[in-house]
């Protein structure tokens, strides 16, 4: 690469990158979402997850099949996923979970934001079509989660930002892995 | 300071603030109540002992950072490890000796891994 390549290249890279206003903005999705999943972990309650009283998580994962977004979906959600209620719900507290902590302080960011943006999409499908829920609120967590992905929220006041440096010195597996995620 | 020992700081203060938060909600539990009083309605629940606790593992946190002691911080990470495991075992149940609930994994989560990210980082290890 030449001398004025590089010059190019820096000047290019140092437009995109955000002011101060914009990192903080970044950070601020970053965090209001970590926020989200934290708040709405809590209601996801074991051991039956609201199965024995048709409430909670059971009730909302039965819409996919009462009012049908998308033929396949509810299908899978009738076929496979309400036989097989309690494994789900633990799968789901814990992805909500770790969705909350990692988004919270900004570490693997980018692979959480993706993991984010599908599990939104899965309520998405199960919840829109029922009366009385505001659909867009669902498109825009999925938005909110694709922004952060792109943006790379997670090195902007996260530990992803504090952390990339050494893991680029380092020769860790673990560190190359983390180094891909955020 | 470098950085990452910042970063241990802030992470460390934010889980003290978060304990001392939940040690005021719960001032009128009792010390091992089930069902915990939310922190500003926004999810982590706690009582007496689970404030408690959090505060002890904060100040661990917090003191291993100021000092840069690594056993101290990696500690701390491992208790918060432990409130996780806490909450996978107790909460919806009877018996949940810190009054947590779903969104205490979230935290508790977070804290473990962000202090062992941190200190495993430090140490070259990751």
């Amino acid at each position: 690469m030449t001398t004025a390549t590089r010059a190019r290249l820096g000047a290019a890279g140092a437009a995109l990158s955000p002011d101060r206003a914009g990192r903080w903005s970044i950070a601020a999705a970053r965090i209001v979402l970590g926020l989200l999943w934290l708040q709405n972990s809590g209601w996801k309650t074991p051991p039956d997850f609201g199965m024995s009283t048709e409430s909670g998580l059971y009730k909302f994962t039965t819409y996919a099949v009462e009012n049908e977004v998308f033929a396949p979906y509810a299908f899978v959600v009738r076929e496979l996923v309400l036989p097989n209620f309690i494994l789900f719900g633990w799968m789901v507290l814990l992805v909500e979970a770790a969705l909350g902590a990692f988004l919270l302080i900004g570490l693997a960011t980018r692979f959480w934001a993706l993991v984010g943006a599908a599990q939104a999409t899965a309520i998405a499908l199960s919840v829109v079509a029922t009366p009385g829920e505001w659909s867009w609120a669902y498109y825009l967590m999925i938005a909110g989660h694709l922004a952060i992905f792109g943006a790379a929220a997670g090195r902007y006041a996260g530990l992803d930002g504090v952390l990339r440096p050494a893991w680029k010195r380092g020769d860790s597996r673990i560190g190359r892995l983390l180094l891909r995620a955020s | 300071m470098s950085s990452i020992r910042r970063a241990e700081l802030v992470v460390s203060i934010v889980a003290l603030v978060m304990g001392v938060a939940g040690a005021i909600v719960a001032r009128n539990l009792s010390f091992t109540e089930p069902t915990g009083e939310l922190v500003l309605s926004f999810g982590p629940s706690f009582n007496l002992l689970g404030a408690l606790i959090m505060i002890v593992l904060a100040a661990l946190a917090l003191a291993g950072a100021l000092l840069g002691r690594h056993g101290l911080v990696l500690a701390s990470a491992g208790g918060f490890l432990l409130i996780a495991i806490q909450v996978l075992s107790q909460f919806g149940r009877s018996t949940n000796w810190l009054g947590t609930r779903g969104s205490n994994l979230a935290f508790a989560l977070g804290l473990a891994a962000g202090l062992g990210a941190l200190v495993l980082t430090e140490r070259g290890r990751l």
